[in-house]
């Protein structure tokens, strides 16, 4: 099993420099997740600290305290070395991909959409030729169609032929 | 002691039924296939596979689960030994010897001690299970809301100071995991909390929506940075075979590693790497030539993989007893338990016998399963091995949008999971652990629970957390494991020469 005690991802380099940043953004998102729990109305007839707001301000004040820190740690660490852009271009067009197919799944329904994410995903990872691509992807698409089917999962027709 | 076997016998009542068993067969054969597939360890295995169990009674839903858990283990070991490629941060030992094994043309003992290994370790540590359990469910029946509230901070925090290189990463990411369980109409008040005017939202996020994005999507988005396109090649494998000898010398190192495995998989957040890392070395110290280990000594693949085998099942033991998880794994499942509306603790061994001891018994099942399926089945194992990344990764992407899509028919859940999935690999990129997000997930409803429970029967406010003396050594003990990496630090002995800042 997986221990907690690991970062998931196989030994990949390392990168830096957006610890600062990320510090940031937290900073900001807890600082609103605050400001919101505080809109929460307390409780009538109990005590406040029993209310909808008091253990959501204790984790924003968690998250405000922590980023802090990140932000301190991170402007006193060395630059560490950045890893090249293209390393993150597969995953980022897979999922691009991946976005854009739970866009449409329910619209357009099981059997285009899938057919069209893995025609764009195996073309994203590299597997040509094209007729090969295609060939795949269809072949998956009906392999998960019957599989599926037989665990009586509802797979979604399409909405947007329906009407 | 007697009622002991009586409940097991029922556990296996419940376990042998055959469509009981048949689920277990399966779960061990598909949780075998994502365990070889590249990248995707148990956690992620669970993920995925976990829609395919929403539509069955609660025990026969953790029996598939259970036997899913131990299949994606065995096949992490396998990738592990044929292709020194861990699937798994627990096979890393593995791969030590168990590559250099096959490198030798070896690979069939390699896989057969990992299973043997396994198999003995496992059927150990669950006998151990069966009877440490109970005692432990008992004494938790005197634990009240400011207790469990202990518990749950201590199970948080002792994950999080053990996760990755950052402390701070790693309690930014409970916090994280946290934020998320509180969205969603807040079940006391019914005041509707960051739900943003999305009705969606209402409802909270789903707990498998956010499993499956936060680790399947980001496990895959991670290894498509190593997949180039080439067939992979696995070590040539003859047959699957254990001579006696092997079984021999193998021996006292299995009954080694069950031991350390089982005790270190029962403390909270010392889950099964620490054991299998742990038990490899405490062989190499034993060696009488140690010099052996790292070129394909068996005993370096006996060791590791009874003891995470036997961690693996140690780990359940504060799962089921107390409702704590105290690694990732055993928090899906505990999440799993919950969407089956079964609420893990003590009162479960009272009320829900069929799914503690079902699962129990499914333990022992699955581990014979496992022997008699992975064995004659490896060669079919390492056929997928061979199939390209590339065309194995867009498979799984759409195999969680479906499942995703299964829970509840929702397109906005799947919104959640792309978005979750795209967090979680940066956070994976910059050494967040996932870990402590997802026990953040799990936990976080129950710990506001438990914290408020505890409030209204305090006539003291906040001292009822300091006043009882379990629930003030629980905090204790977590204000420790937070502090104790920088108190070492501090005490550690600078090295000659260094300067004083």
């Amino acid at each position: 099993m997986r221990s907690p005690r690991e970062p998931a991802a196989p030994a990949a380099p390392r990168r830096g420099g957006s610890d600062r940043l990320a510090a940031v953004v937290i900073f900001i998102v807890a600082g609103l997740y605050v400001r919101y729990a505080l809109s929460f109305q307390p409780p009538r007839f109990r005590s406040e600290a029993l209310g909808p707001a008091t253990f959501p301000l204790l984790i924003g004040t968690l998250m405000l305290i922590c980023s802090t820190l990140l932000f301190v740690q991170a402007s006193r660490a060395p630059a560490r070395r950045r890893a090249g852009w293209r390393l993150y271009l597969q995953p980022f067009a897979l999922w691009t991909a991946l976005a854009l197919y739970v866009l449409i799944f329910a619209g357009a329904g099981f059997l285009p959409s899938t057919a069209a994410f893995l025609l764009a995903a195996l073309a994203v990872l590299g597997v040509r030729p094209w007729w090969k691509t295609a060939l795949y992807a269809a072949l998956f698409t009906a392999a998960l169609y019957v599989a599926f089917t037989a665990l009586e999962v509802r797979l979604p027709a399409g909405e947007w032929f329906r009407r | 002691m007697s009622e002991v076997w009586q409940h097991l016998l029922f556990g296996f009542q419940v376990a042998l039924r055959p469509e009981n068993l048949a689920l277990a067969f399966a779960g061990a054969l598909l949780g075998t296939v994502v365990g070889v597939l590249p990248g995707i360890g148990p956690v992620g295995g669970i993920a995925i596979l976990l829609p395919l169990t929403f539509k069955l009674p609660p025990a026969s839903a953790m029996i598939m689960l259970t036997a899913v858990y131990y299949g994606t283990m065995y096949g992490g070991s396998t990738t592990s030994i044929l292709m020194n490629v861990p699937g798994e941060a627990s096979s890393v030992v593995t791969a030590f010897d168990g590559y250099a094994m096959a490198q030798q043309g070896r690979a069939g003992p390699a896989l057969a001690i990992a299973a043997v290994g396994s198999f003995i370790a496992g059927t150990l540590a669950i006998i151990a299970l069966t009877f440490f359990s109970p005692l432990l469910a008992a004494w938790g029946l005197t634990f009240g809301p400011p207790e469990y509230f202990g518990l749950m901070l201590f199970g948080l925090s002792a994950v999080s100071s053990l996760a990755g290189d950052s402390l701070v990463k790693a309690l930014l990411s409970m916090g994280f995991g946290l934020m998320l369980a509180t969205v969603g109409t807040d079940l006391v008040t019914g005041v509707p909390r960051f739900t943003f005017g999305i009705p969606y939202l209402l409802d909270g996020i789903d707990f498998v929506v956010a499993v499956i994005g936060l680790f399947a999507i980001s496990e895959v988005l991670v290894s498509i940075e190593g997949a180039d396109g080439r067939p992979r090649a696995p070590a040539r494998l003859e047959r699957i075979w254990l001579s006696l000898k092997d079984l021999a010398e193998s021996f006292w190192a299995i009954i080694r590693g069950s031991v350390i495995g089982f005790y270190i998989g029962i403390l909270p957040a010392a889950g099964a790497t620490i054991a299998s890392f742990l038990s490899y070395s405490v062989e190499k110290q034993l060696a009488r030539d140690p010099s052996t280990f790292g070129r394909g000594d068996i005993r370096g693949v006996a060791a590791p993989e009874s003891a995470n085998n036997a961690a693996a099942v140690g780990n359940m033991i504060p799962m089921l007893t107390l409702g704590i998880p105290g690694s990732s794994t055993t928090a899906l499942m505990l999440g799993a338990l919950l969407v089956l509306n079964v609420v893990p603790g003590p009162l479960l061994f009272r009320d829900h016998p069929d799914v503690v001891w079902g699962l129990v018994a499914s333990m022992y099942v699955s581990n014979l399963i496992l022997l008699i399926l992975n064995l004659p089945l490896v060669g079919i194992f390492v056929h997928i091995l061979r199939v390209p990344e590339r065309l194995l990764l867009p498979l799984i992407v759409a195999i969680c949008v479906i499942g995703t899509y299964a829970v509840n028919s929702s397109a906005f859940d799947l919104q959640v999971m792309a978005a979750l999935g795209l967090l979680a690999y940066y956070m994976r990129k910059n050494d967040y652990p996932l870990g402590p997000a997802i026990l953040g997930l799990v936990l976080g409803d129950l710990m506001e629970q438990n914290l408020r429970r505890s409030l209204i029967m305090s006539q003291h406010g906040a001292l009822i957390f300091v006043t009882r003396p379990i629930t003030a050594a629980l905090i204790a003990l977590s204000v420790l494991s937070i502090l104790a990496p920088a108190i070492l630090r501090a005490l550690r002995p600078r090295p000659a020469g260094a300067r004083a800042p």
